[in-house]
């Protein structure tokens, strides 16, 4: 067994397979002659085997119940130095969760896509499709499921997508002549095999949002008119149970209309108009446009408050 | 098949005439081993270290580069030198390179220029000047303080890593 460090864990090295020789020169001198001599060793680079699956969507998704193929993405990167054949496995029936997701089929990208292409990205089959990776390369891998009937709100189902060497496993297990470029195949520190867990959680969340609007016209009353000024304000909801990620609400300025500066309210507290540490800019993130950044939102939690203000022009 | 032949010639060439220099000049030689340290169990079931020749090695593994001059000539050699360039897809083990009975010196240049590891300056990508790291090294250097007695052979070593 090789003294197997740390430092294995590059994801590049030199290819397997790759010769490499080493010619060292003795120089001498006998009186007034000079000499030099030299002599040459070589070796194999062996491949090393290594695999890492990791997840790619924001997990867990929410779905409701029943829900029909809903997606986990998961990235299988070959971390070795050689091309590498690996098998899959989408594993629904894990426990320490509410549910196992059902139907639960792959599918290889074919195109580089982060999203499931159906007719496009073809179904995995094991032993018949297998994956071939080279060295330092990634495909990624769409798992797709069902979620059963009759699940309460919050229940979590998980699954989990392991990818496997076919040329062996086991950390430091040598796989004699089984190497790419004729040495021999040296499984990794993570023992030729990776896994990675998605989950698909039960959630009725639901966002809604209620714009209203007040006009001010230049003689004190409410006539919508050439430098009157609209203080409109957006309430968001969120609904349900969990949480709503990276939640941002965004609104155009209507047209015919100038934005008030430093009218930019969140919750009643004022946001600077600059893209910048607090959670709103105007026409930063985009031109013409009010951006608020929420983040993530708890269903049920109080409603979000965004107020700005415009002039008729 | 006629490729496979051209290739087998090519690659005994250099020792053939590596040879013919010996024989003419009668004098030292270099040969170069490459080791790795591999896990064994002994007796009492205790792990020890054992040397076997290095055929194939997998990245991250340190190979031992053992280089032994013999002076098979009848006269003594004198300003003895053996300079090993650091082979490519591998890096040097600082602090590896055994430097008994001679001045170690190092090249970060492809051996232009050769120092003390410590002296051995690089011009970094930003412009500045700083110590050369291990992996920066291209060559060793080893200069015998004393003449090869015909007959004596004197051996250095040091470690590189497979990238």
């Amino acid at each position: 067994m090789f003294l197997l460090t740390a430092q294995n864990a590059w994801a590049v090295g030199t290819p397997a397979g790759t010769t490499v020789a080493n010619t060292a020169t003795v120089g001498w001198s006998v009186g007034p002659g000079t000499f030099s001599q030299s002599g040459t060793i070589q070796f194999v680079v062996d491949e090393l085997v290594d695999v890492v699956v990791t997840l790619q969507s924001v997990s867990p998704v929410a779905v409701t119940s029943p829900d029909t193929n809903r997606q986990l993405a998961f990235l299988v990167t070959n971390t070795g130095n050689g091309t590498e054949s690996f098998s899959l496995l989408l594993d629904p029936a894990l426990a320490g969760d509410q549910f196992d997701p059902t139907n639960a089929r792959l599918y290889l990208d074919t195109n580089g896509s982060t999203v499931y292409e159906p007719g496009v990205d073809p179904l995995y089959q094991p032993g018949v499709n297998d994956p071939a990776i080279a060295a330092d390369g990634a495909r990624m891998v769409f798992a797709l499921c069902d979620i059963p009937v009759s699940r309460p709100n919050g229940d979590l189902g998980n699954a989990s997508l392991r990818a496997t060497s076919q040329t062996g496993t086991g950390a430091g297990t040598i796989v004699i002549g089984g190497g790419m470029g004729g040495g021999d195949a040296v499984i990794g520190a993570g023992a030729g095999m990776s896994v990675s867990l998605g989950g698909y959680l039960v959630s009725d969340l639901a966002v809604s949002i209620v714009k209203s609007a007040v006009v001010a016209d230049l003689g004190g009353g409410s006539t919508p008119a050439p430098g009157s000024t609209i203080s409109y304000t957006l309430q968001v909801t969120v609904g349900g149970t969990g949480n709503v990620a990276n939640l941002v609400i965004t609104d155009a300025l209507p047209p015919f209309t100038s934005y008030v500066a430093s009218s930019l309210f969140l919750n009643g507290a004022p946001l600077s108009d600059a893209v910048d540490a607090d959670a709103g800019d105007f026409g930063g993130t985009t031109p013409n446009q009010v951006t608020v950044t929420l983040g993530s939102v708890a269903g049920g939690s109080l409603p979000r408050t965004v107020r700005f203000a415009v002039t008729i022009n | 098949m006629k490729k496979a032949v051209i290739l087998g010639l090519a690659l005994l060439l250099p020792t053939w005439t590596a040879r013919a220099v010996a024989e003419t000049t009668g004098a030292v030689e270099i040969h170069a081993i490459a080791e790795v340290e591999v896990k064994v169990k002994d007796a009492d079931g205790k792990e020890q270290l054992k040397r076997e020749p290095a055929k194939k090695v997998p990245p991250g593994v340190a190979v031992i580069y053992t280089l032994r001059a013999e002076n098979k000539g009848a006269k003594p050699a004198d300003d003895v030198v053996v300079t090993d360039p650091i082979p490519e897809h591998m890096d040097y083990v600082d602090g590896s390179a055994t430097s008994a009975g001679a001045r170690l010196t190092f090249s970060a240049d492809g051996g232009k220029t050769f120092a003390p590891k410590e002296k051995l300056q690089v011009r970094g990508k930003d412009g500045v000047t700083r110590d050369a790291n291990a992996s920066e090294l291209t060559h060793i250097r080893w200069q015998f303080e004393k003449p090869l007695a015909p007959g004596e052979a004197r051996a250095v070593e040091f470690r590189a890593r497979v990238e």
